[in-house]
C-alpha cells in the first residue's frame, strides 16, 4: 500500500539524502506495482523479478534526479525502461524468452484470496490468465500504454511523461490496444466468466 | 432479403463512419472535448454497432481494472551491499566536455581541410584537365555513386539517431585509397558501391595515377585527413548522444 503523500515526500527526501532504510520503505510500498508491471510486460516470473530489482536499484541510484510530482509514476517509468531493456535483449537473443516462457508456464501466479471459494478462485485465475494472454498479443508500446492506463490507473498525461510521447500518441496506443484486447476476448469468450461472455 | 433493403443496408455499412474507434476509447475515459462528446453521443443514439463496441470496450477496461495483483515472490528491499555498487555515480561532466570539444575541434579541422581541398581541386582541374579529365571524371562518378546510393536511403530512414551516428558507420567511412567518399554522404550509402567500381572508371584513373606528382599525393592525404576528421566528429557526437540518452533513461 502506498504511503500518504506527505509521508512519501519525507521518505523521498530522506532517500535523496542517502537514507537506505527510508528508500526501503518506498520499496515496500511500491514493489507490488513495479513487479506486476514487469510481469505484465515480460510474462516471465524470473525476468519480472530481475527487472523489478533492476528498477529499484536504478531508482535508488537516480533518486536525486527526482524533482517532485508523482513518485509512483516516476518509479513505473523506470520499471518500464527496465522492461524495455529486457525486451530488447530478447529481440537480440530470442531463445531466452522461449526458455523463460516454458520455465514459467507451470508456475502459479495467482493465489486464493481469503474468503474466496475454490470456484471463484478458479474463475478469477482463468480470467486473469486470459487477460494476460491477451495483453501478450499486443505490441509492447500498446501493452505498456494499456497496462499503465487500465491496470495501474495512470492518467494520459502521466503515461505521456512516462513514455516520452505526446498525449495524442498515448490516446491512440490505448485505443488500439483496447481494440485488440476486445477482439482477443471476443475470440476467446469461452474462457471468460459469464459476466463478460456476451462479447461478440 | 428485399433487394431495396439490401441496398440500403450496404449503403449504410459503406458510409464513412462519423465516429472513430479512438473517439470511443477516449469517450470512455472522459477525454473528449464537449463538442466531440456531443457528436459521439448523438451518433451512439443512432448506431447500434457503435453502442455494442462501446459496451465491449467498457467490459475490457473493467476486466483489466479488476486484474488481480500477483503477490511479489520476495522482498525487493535493497541491501547495503547492493547499494554499495549502485551508489549514485558522479555525473561524467568531464566526458561531456571532452566529447563536445573533440567534436567541435574535429569539425573545424574537417572544414579547413575541405575548403583547402576544394580550392586545390578547382585549380588543378583547370590546369591538368581542361577538357574534364580524370579528376573531374572522378568527382562526377562520386556524385553519381552518391545519387545511386541515395536510393537506398528510405530503407535506412528507420535508423534511430543514435544508430545513425554510432561509431560503427564511421569506421566504414575511413577512406579507401582512391577515391575518397563524398563528405556529406551517409557512410553505408557509399560503402557498398565501392567494389562495384566500373572498369572504365579504373582506366580513367590510371593516367591520373601515372601523372601523379606530389600535389596528387598531397590531395589524397588531404582527403584521408578530411575523412578522419569527419569520422572523429561523428564518433564524438555519437558518444555525446549515448551519454545523454543514458542520462535521460532514468
Amino acid at each position: 500500500m502506498a504511503a500518504p503523500p506527505q509521508e512519501e515526500s519525507a521518505l523521498v527526501a530522506r532517500s535523496q539524502a542517502g537514507d537506505l532504510s527510508a528508500f526501503n520503505e518506498l520499496v515496500e510500498a511500491y514493489q507490488g506495482q513495479v513487479y506486476n508491471l514487469c510481469l505484465r510486460m515480460l510474462r516471465s516470473v524470473q525476468a519480472a523479478e530481475d527487472a523489478t530489482q533492476e528498477a529499484f536499484l536504478a531508482a535508488y541510484r537516480h533518486i536525486r534526479s527526482f524533482r517532485g510530482g508523482a513518485f509512483r509514476a516516476w518509479l513505473l517509468r523506470i520499471a518500464a525502461n527496465a522492461c524495455a531493456d529486457e525486451l530488447r535483449r530478447r529481440r537480440r537473443r530470442p531463445q531466452i524468452s522461449l526458455e523463460q516462457a516454458s520455465e514459467d508456464q507451470e508456475r502459479p501466479l495467482d493465489v486464493p484470496d481469503s474468503g474466496e471459494t475454490p470456484e471463484d478462485f478458479a474463475l478469477r485465475r482463468e480470467l486473469n490468465r486470459t487477460l494476460q494472454a491477451g495483453l501478450t498479443t499486443l505490441p509492447p508500446d500498446q501493452r505498456l500504454a494499456v497496462v499503465l492506463s487500465d491496470v495501474h490507473g495512470l492518467s494520459y498525461d502521466e503515461i505521456a511523461g512516462n513514455t516520452r510521447v505526446s498525449v495524442g500518441t498515448v490516446k491512440s496506443r490505448i485505443s488500439r490496444g483496447r481494440e485488440r484486447m476486445r477482439r482477443y476476448l471476443a475470440a476467446h469468450r469461452e474462457l471468460l466468466p459469464e459476466t463478460i461472455r456476451h462479447m461478440k | 432479403m428485399n433487394p431495396l433493403n439490401l441496398t440500403q443496408t450496404l449503403a449504410r455499412l459503406l458510409r464513412p463512419h462519423p465516429v472513430r474507434r479512438e473517439d470511443l476509447s477516449s469517450y470512455l475515459d472522459g477525454r473528449l472535448a464537449p463538442p466531440e462528446r456531443r457528436q459521439v453521443e448523438e451518433h451512439l443514439a443512432a448506431c447500434a454497432r457503435c453502442r455494442q463496441e462501446l459496451e465491449e470496450l467498457r467490459t475490457v477496461v473493467r476486466a483489466l481494472r479488476g486484474l488481480s495483483q500477483v503477490p511479489v515472490p520476495r522482498s525487493f528491499r535493497l541491501s547495503p551491499a547492493q547499494v554499495e555498487t549502485a551508489r549514485p555515480a558522479a555525473r561524467p561532466t568531464w566526458a561531456y566536455g571532452a566529447l563536445g570539444a573533440a567534436s567541435a575541434a574535429a569539425t573545424i579541422i574537417f572544414a579547413v581541410l575541405l575548403s583547402g581541398d576544394l580550392l586545390t581541386t578547382n585549380g588543378e582541374e583547370e590546369a591538368i584537365t581542361p577538357e574534364g579529365g580524370p579528376p573531374a571524371a572522378l568527382m562526377g562518378r562520386q556524385a553519381e555513386e552518391a545519387a545511386e546510393a541515395g536510393e537506398g536511403l528510405p530503407a535506412e530512414a528507420d535508423l534511430t539517431a543514435e544508430e545513425a551516428l554510432s561509431p560503427e558507420p564511421t569506421v566504414q567511412a575511413t577512406p579507401p585509397p582512391v577515391p575518397s567518399p563524398p563528405a556529406g554522404a551517409p557512410p553505408e550509402a557509399f560503402a557498398p558501391a565501392m567494389p562495384a567500381q566500373p572498369p572504365e572508371a579504373e582506366e580513367a584513373e590510371r593516367p591520373a595515377a601515372a601523372e601523379e606528382d606530389d600535389g596528387g599525393m598531397g590531395r589524397i592525404a588531404l582527403r584521408v585527413g578530411e575523412a578522419a576528421a569527419a569520422a572523429v566528429a561523428l564518433a564524438a557526437l555519437g558518444g555525446l548522444l549515448v551519454l545523454r540518452r543514458r542520462r535521460a533513461r532514468t
